[in-house]
């Protein structure tokens, strides 16, 4: 069993008391930061990034990634109990909040955990069985191939992201101009430096993430003050348990989720927030009496909280093994890799294969690590949820700063910071959705080095693109989806799906 | 050109980013554009803003026609209060050092929530400074000082 010998090699790397630690510490955080109003899971991990500086590769993967997918699990929390839309979870609120004001709140947290732990393992097994073929076949690719998938990474961001489409393309091409700030290795030239030094090696990204996602957030949420519906002492053991007609509705819905989910993760650009919209619209399509929806119906809690948590783990397919990021969050932890000297490609697997199995290994401790957390310990998070939130957001904006200076040691930065902070406020004013951005910032630096290269290798006939025909199929799927959202946001009638229903975000980390 | 076309987010966005697509273009024109075969610095930054252009002249079409929402009035106070708060954080973190920088931080920071409790931020700005130095002072060795005068 081939399959045996690398869960072996994984437990070996995941297992070690370090690695255990933080794995621990990600997921606690995550679900941490996730429970948590205002802070976002891309701040989140790009308040940790610093971190991932002082310990080795696998380390700092782990962790980070266990603070990805520890956030889901917390933020579903927050939208049953307060109704707050964690972007991840903001579909949740529709009906998770609705059961907690029937006193089924219990249930509705109960039930979303064993959603995540289905959705996570079918993700993790998707992942293990799809991950190592992908990456075999995407060994052959050149760069006019490569080219195509970044383009391919940056229409799926760019058009599966909330809000109109131009805006989300505008919103790459910022992230990619961005990426062009600094010393042009090919050439030497300093690009958009405006004469500052500090420009020179480029702006990180830990940077640009944490203004972006996380003071813009705080902006938004600093006014804020909700009181939470549910006391935490009304949260027993007892409470927790499913009638046997919410068991029956739930398990069909958690399993739809969880496909859906599954199967959407594996597209680049879509990630776990798309997944659980999705997994939502699919449930109220099935459901015998469609007008249960919105009145604490768990089919709408349950299904949406698979969807998530299995794109999440299956996100890390075209990840790992094209090196294209599924959402803001990933590119933040490639960039992590990147610092490391590994670069992440279909190479990844074969040449740093207990670093691919060490991580998948951990998925699994830190999904375990999770359902612990909420079952025996639901409690504790509930009470957190008491803690307000103009209390919360100093303390974080203090992690944030240090952070931040702790990279380079530069006050600069701070600032900077300040500066991205103002851009992701005036884009959410402009309703321009900020994830897109982060994408192209990664995406924007290699999609120039193959279109270079790929010019070079066809003495500069552009038509290189359409010969080969990988990359012209792949083309083409960009090609089709591009057509198609236009056709779409052009013909009048189409408002944007559950546009109306969605409950008025104050968070919107991922979209 | 109304007033209700100006306050509109697809008609600003759109402006914003010819604005901006004029800028790149100019900058990137001063870098050398090379040719296809041997694209020179300049080269894919004009492709951007190109690109830029085409959509920020297509957003700006579709606000004017009535598409996009109005814009909604910023938060001035916590705006004012948070820039407050990190500029003076990065003013007095190399000056005075961490204890009076998360001090400042936290003290000024707190002022974009209508909410006053002025004991309660104290102690959180005196737990901060402990949790801060512990952790990124003595297990991250990050090296700055915890007061300097």
């Amino acid at each position: 069993m081939e399959l045996l010998d690398h869960l072996l090699l994984g437990w070996q790397e995941a297992g070690s008391w370090q690695n255990l630690f933080y794995c621990f510490l990600g997921v606690t955080l995550g679900n941490l930061l996730g429970v948590l109003p205002g802070v976002g899971s891309v701040a989140a991990v790009s308040i940790l990034l610093p971190v991932t500086y002082h310990v080795p590769p696998a380390t700092g993967l782990i962790m980070l990634a266990g603070l990805y997918y520890g956030a889901v699990y917390g933020a579903v929390t927050g939208a049953i109990l307060l109704n707050i839309p964690h972007t991840v979870s903001a579909i949740e609120c529709l009906d998770g909040y609705p059961m907690a004001q029937k006193g089924r709140a219990g249930v509705a947290l109960f039930m979303t955990t064993m959603a995540s732990l289905c959705g996570s393992f079918v993700g993790i097994v998707v992942l293990a069985l799809f991950a190592p073929p992908l990456a075999s076949v995407a060994l052959t690719f050149q760069s006019p191939e490569y080219f195509a998938l970044v383009v391919l990474g940056m229409t799926g961001a760019a058009v599966l992201a909330r809000g109109s489409p131009i805006k989300s393309f505008i919103s790459v091409i910022l992230g990619m101009l961005i990426g062009l700030v600094g010393i042009d290795v090919t050439s030497g030239v300093a690009r958009f430096t405006f004469g500052l030094t500090t420009l020179l090696d480029g702006i990180g990204i830990g940077v640009i993430a944490m203004g972006l996602f996380g003071i813009s957030e705080i902006i938004v949420n600093a006014g804020n003050l909700t009181a939470p519906v549910v006391r935490p002492s009304s949260i027993t053991w007892r409470s927790l348990l499913p009638s046997r007609d919410e068991f029956a509705l739930s398990w069909r819905a958690i399993l739809r989720g969880t496909s859906v989910g599954a199967g959407l993760g594996l597209l680049p650009g879509a990630g776990p927030v798309l997944a659980s919209i999705m997994g939502y619209a699919i449930e109220k399509q099935v459901a015998r009496e469609p007008g249960r929806f919105g009145h604490g119906a768990i089919e709408g809690v349950v299904a949406p909280e698979a969807a998530a948590n299995a794109a999440c783990q299956t996100g890390f397919v075209p990840t790992l093994t094209l090196g294209i990021p599924a959402d803001p969050i990933m590119a933040v932890m490639l960039a992590a890799l990147t610092v490391k000297g590994i670069s992440v490609g279909p190479d990844f697997i074969t040449s740093h294969p207990d670093l691919f199995w060490g991580l998948l290994v951990s998925f699994i401790i830190g999904n375990i690590i999770l359902v612990i957390w909420h079952v025996p310990f639901i409690g504790l998070w509930v009470r957190l949820l008491t803690i307000p939130f103009q209390l919360l957001f100093p303390a974080v904006l203090v992690f944030m700063c240090i952070g931040v200076y702790s990279i380079r040691q530069s006050t600069t930065d701070v600032l900077m910071m300040l500066v991205f902070g103002g851009v992701g406020y005036l884009m959410r004013l402009l309703q321009f959705s900020p994830a897109p951005l982060l994408i192209g910032l990664v995406l924007g630096p290699a999609m120039e080095q193959h279109l270079r290269r790929s010019l070079i290798v066809s003495r500069g006939d552009p038509t290189i693109f359409i010969q080969h025909p990988v990359s012209a199929a792949i083309l083409a799927a960009a090609g089709i989806i591009l057509v198609w959202t236009l056709y779409k946001s052009m013909s009048p009638a189409q408002k944007p799906e559950g546009k109306n229903t969605v409950p008025k975000e104050t968070s919107q980390s991922n979209s | 050109m109304s007033m209700a076309a100006l306050r509109n987010t697809d008609v600003i966005g759109g402006l914003l980013t010819l604005g901006l697509a004029v800028g790149v273009l100019v900058e990137s024109s001063q870098y050398g554009r090379g040719t296809i075969l041997r694209m020179g610095p300049g080269y894919f930054p004009t492709l951007l803003g190109i690109l830029l252009l085409a959509l920020g002249a297509a957003l700006t079409v579709r606000g004017l026609q009535g598409h996009g929402e109005p814009i909604a009035a910023p938060l001035l106070r916590p705006i004012i209060f948070i820039s407050g708060a990190l500029g003076l954080f990065a003013l007095a973190l190399p000056r005075f050092g961490l204890a009076p920088a998360i001090g400042l931080l936290v003290l000024v920071s707190a002022g974009a929530s209508s909410a006053r409790r002025p004991m309660t931020i104290t102690l959180l700005a005196i737990g901060l400074t402990v949790f801060a130095y512990v952790v990124f002072v003595k297990l991250l060795s990050l090296h700055v000082e915890l007061l300097r005068w």
